[in-house]
């Protein structure tokens, strides 16, 4: 079996980036420490192919996003009930765009915060426009792979990152103009 | 903002985002997970982590099982046929049998029954007719009788 010292390098290596994928993806830092226990859990179990790979990180990222997805997939059936309620789904989300601070205030917000609050804005979306959106912009996934790994039409996974987009807009928007 | 600005105001906004931090927790947790895990028994664990020569025996293991398993639903499926084959061999030899009992008594009636078979016969014939005319005698003396009352 594999030594633990080498093991705990490659885990301090590539903590951040397998947690930063699942709390994006999963917009809960709690459930994002689980999935990333369990991606370790499993590199460790193949640590001997993976350790010297230049292709460790990219296995990481890969099991960290099927983790999440499948995570996620119980409530996956939820997600596509009220991602596909037309009306519903846009009053959810001019709710959370109303929940968004309409002004921000330029002045004492320094790049850091600013940072945090997009961060948070992020998280906060629901999960059927952060998930696409999060595979898209950070998994650098296409449109159809992404309409492929959530089970939806290619139309659909447009349009959920476009409405996570605009769900951003307000924020953006604001820090936009503070510049 | 115009709907074309959006996506790559979005794209370089998020690209622009501080990777987060994972928590001080996640590396003690991962290792405790990991040294679990070891200690567990190698049979507890998902076959495709156990170690190779285990692998390979179990690999072994199952083909000899499945192996068996087929040659013993094949063996079944066998059965029956010798099964019919069993009762047909006892149906001809019970015929086997039949035909050397006949034989049998076939050399018995051509030895011993039918030489004496006419005179047998005979005997039996007069018996009969004997009983049968000490019967209307019989019969001829009491109905007498009774028509005389």
């Amino acid at each position: 079996m594999t030594d633990a010292e080498p093991f705990e390098a490659f885990v301090r290596r590539y903590q951040d980036m397998v947690f930063a994928t699942a709390v994006r993806l999963l917009g809960n830092e709690a459930d994002a420490e689980d999935v990333a226990q369990t991606v370790f859990l499993k590199a460790f179990q193949r640590f001997a192919q993976i350790e010297s790979s230049p292709a460790a990180a990219g296995w990481l990222k890969a099991v960290a996003r099927n983790t999440c997805l499948n995570h996620l997939s119980r409530y996956r059936a939820r997600l596509r009930f009220f991602s596909e309620l037309g009306s519903d789904r846009d009053a959810m989300g001019e709710e959370f765009e109303a929940s968004l601070p309409s002004e921000i205030a330029p002045a004492p917000l320094d790049e850091r915060e600013r940072h945090e609050q997009l961060e948070a804005a992020l998280r906060a979306l629901p999960d059927h426009q952060r998930v696409p959106l999060v595979l898209f912009h950070f998994e650098e996934l296409s449109y159809q792979e992404i309409a492929s790994a959530l089970g939806i039409t290619l139309a659909k996974a447009k349009t959920d990152i476009h409405r996570g987009r605009n769900a951003l807009r307000t924020l953006l928007a604001g820090d936009h103009a503070a510049r | 903002m115009r709907p074309d600005e959006l996506e790559p105001l979005v794209a370089r906004k998020l690209a622009d985002l501080p990777v987060p931090r994972a928590p001080e927790t996640l590396l003690p947790r991962v290792m405790a997970a990991v040294a679990e895990w070891t200690a567990r028994p190698w049979y507890t664990r998902a076959w495709l982590t156990w170690p190779l020569s285990l692998q390979i025996a179990s690999a072994a293991a199952l083909l000899l099982f499945v192996g068996a398993a087929a040659f013993g639903m094949t063996h079944a499926a066998l059965r029956p046929a010798a099964l019919m084959t069993s009762a047909a061999e006892q149906v001809r030899a019970a015929g086997a049998a039949v035909q050397t009992a006949a034989a049998a008594f076939e050399a018995l009636w051509r030895g011993l029954v039918r030489p004496v078979a006419p005179y047998a016969l005979a005997i039996v014939s007069m018996m009969c007719a004997a009983c049968a005319a000490c019967g209307a005698a019989l019969n001829q003396i009491v109905m007498g009788r009774t028509a005389q009352r």
